[in-house]
């Protein structure tokens, strides 16, 4: 999968920024608002929670109001606000507000 | 007993190298001497553990447990024969054995909140036989709580659920010592509460309580077991415990109240809170005994409908944290509704969005239909809800749709049927169809549109015009 990258000419600048297909996973109130529980999209590799969410938003518009309470996890690990993300094909991210309910 | 413990004492003596006569040493000094051999004890285990491991050889398992004569000996109370024939089948459990039979025993757990969560979490508790349980909820038991608050009972119906659960515990176990607080667990009482507590479980039902219990059980230092569960969800971590989390480390912002969902509007099913409640009953042992690996710095996620549990790793304490932190900001509790933005409560929150002249009382409304004054009535609820009631002639347009395109058009196609301009919008309890008029308001062109909302919606229509209309 990733020969082909290594394949790809040198693009000075970062011209086109990789991109890889992940699994989204919604949960809780998250869920309700993008109206589905799993979604297949394709994200930029290079990333962070915050950039990774705006482009989530840019298709599941309706989760933007739980944008600050939310937890993001990569395979099933903590992503902490401003961290550096690799992401890579099949990867699973996970989209978790807190329930408050009891 | 002592006679068995005499026999044993002596012949461990005899067995023992040097041949040492304790019988004149000080209490220090035997317990010091008990130290040294539990560690001896540790390291011949370990040893013969290595040796398994290696040969594959099968040894049987030796008993962590101190023997009874022992424990006298350092002034802690042996199981009583009731205790070993009640807990029998927990302690022959070689990870759990009379050793953590007693530290429950010894142990004290404070539940916050009487309900969904709670009464699972303080009937297995009680069932293993923790020593003293705080039980904390200011609120009364009504009938819509019974499908998953278990221990509450029909005829406990408008009574207390702290003592409801009190009572119901007593009589599944009377060796635990249960404290029932009748009371609303604000920044003023819940430091002193906690405090007199090993391990608080966060069973509650709103945000701005999730808050305070989580900045109390900092500044208390007490791990706390937070559980929630909604719809067919649940969630499950244990903060402030081994250089976890707290709760602020994970969630510094509190979510925005509109998008909070309580179990009275989101609906739950019993069983799913059950399964948590439980799952923080167990975690709770595990800390107390030290038995297992507590979901601390990890959140496990429930999904009921899939039937899956989902771990995710998290984070380590956070030295930034406003409580946790290396230098906290937050050194006592604060005003929790006013941070949250939200009350202490999941109790119905009241919109006022209208005027009084733009609603109509149930009274008014049932004269309007009388009069057969035409006019189109939407019912802004989910499409199930109205599966358990509604009024005659009602058109369903549930609010999230209620601006869209096919929605206005059919609300004018009806209106100019009928040769009205009148709407009535309805909803469960009269907050949704103020949201609805106002959508409307924007939505329909012509602005002599007269559009009103139902005060009260159906539960008043129940209460003042209807009784045979359930209420939900």
């Amino acid at each position: 999968m990733d020969l082909l990258g290594l394949c790809l000419p040198y693009q000075p600048g970062g011209m086109t920024e990789r991109e890889v297909s992940v699994t989204l996973l919604f949960f809780a109130g998250a869920r309700d608002l993008a109206g589905v529980e799993r979604a297949t999209v394709t994200l930029t590799a290079s990333t962070t929670p915050e950039q990774l969410l705006a482009e989530v938003v840019r298709s599941f518009g309706e989760i933007t109001n739980l944008r600050d309470s939310l937890i993001i996890s990569l395979n099933q690990e903590y992503c902490e606000p401003g961290q550096g993300l690799e992401l890579s094909n099949g990867d699973e991210i996970a989209i978790i507000p807190p329930i408050s309910g009891g | 007993m002592s006679d068995g413990g005499g026999t044993a004492g002596h012949s461990l003596a005899e067995a023992g190298d040097g041949m040492q006569d304790r019988s004149q040493w000080s209490k220090e000094k035997l317990l010091e001497e008990l130290q040294k051999k539990e560690e001896e004890n540790q390291n011949l285990k370990l040893q013969l553990q290595q040796h398994q491991n290696a040969t594959g050889s099968y040894s049987p398992v030796i008993s962590s447990d101190i023997l009874n004569h022992q424990l006298q000996a350092i002034g802690e109370r042996p199981l009583t024969c009731a205790q070993v024939a009640r807990y029998s089948r927990q302690l022959i459990l070689p990870e759990f054995g009379p050793r953590g039979q007693r530290m429950l025993s010894a142990a004290s757990v404070l539940i916050v909140g009487c309900g969904g969560l709670g009464c699972p979490a303080a009937v297995y508790l009680a069932a293993a036989g923790v020593g003293r349980l705080g039980l904390v909820d200011y609120d009364l038991v009504e009938l819509n709580n019974l499908h998953r608050q278990v221990l509450h009972t029909e005829e406990r119906v408008g009574t207390s659920k702290a003592l409801s659960i009190a009572q119901s515990i007593k009589a599944l176990n009377s060796e635990v010592e249960v404290v029932p607080y009748e009371i609303s667990f604000t920044s003023s009482v819940a430091l002193e509460v906690v405090k007199q507590y090993e391990v608080v479980l966060d069973c509650t039902d709103n945000v701005a309580t999730r808050y305070l219990l989580n900045d109390a059980c900092v500044l208390a230092d007490r791990p706390l077991v937070s559980g929630s569960a909604l719809r067919f969800e649940g969630q499950l971590t244990v903060y402030h415990h081994q250089g976890g989390p707290c709760f602020r480390c994970i969630h510094p912002k509190p979510p925005p109240p509109e998008t909070v969902t309580n179990c009275s509007d989101g609906g739950v099913l019993g069983a799913v809170p059950g399964v948590i409640g439980c799952m923080q009953a167990l975690e709770a042992i595990k800390i107390i005994t030290n038995v297992g690996t507590p979901l601390s710095q990890k959140l496990l996620l429930f999904d009921g409908l899939r039937g899956t549990f989902l771990t995710v790793k998290l984070r380590g304490m956070k030295s930034t944290c406003e409580i946790c932190g290396e230098e906290p900001s937050i050194k006592q509790l604060i005003d929790y509704e006013q941070f949250c933005g939200a009350a202490a409560t999941d109790k119905d929150k009241g919109v006022t969005l209208l005027e009084r002249n733009e609603r109509v009382t149930v009274e008014e409304y049932r004269t309007l239909m009388e009069a057969n004054k035409p006019h189109v009535l939407i019912d802004v609820r989910l499409p199930v809800e109205l599966e358990i009631c509604s009024l005659p002639n009602c058109i369903n347009i549930p609010l999230k749709d209620i601006d869209k395109a096919e929605s206005i058009s059919l609300i004018q196609k009806k209106l100019s049927d009928l040769g009205s301009k009148s709407v009535v919008c309805v909803c469960r309890r009269g907050n949704d169809s103020q949201l609805a008029v106002r959508q409307l308001e924007a939505s329909l062109s012509q602005p002599d549109y007269q559009v009103k909302d139902i005060i009260g919606g159906l539960t008043a229509w129940a209460h003042k015009i209807d009784n045979s209309m359930p209420v939900y």
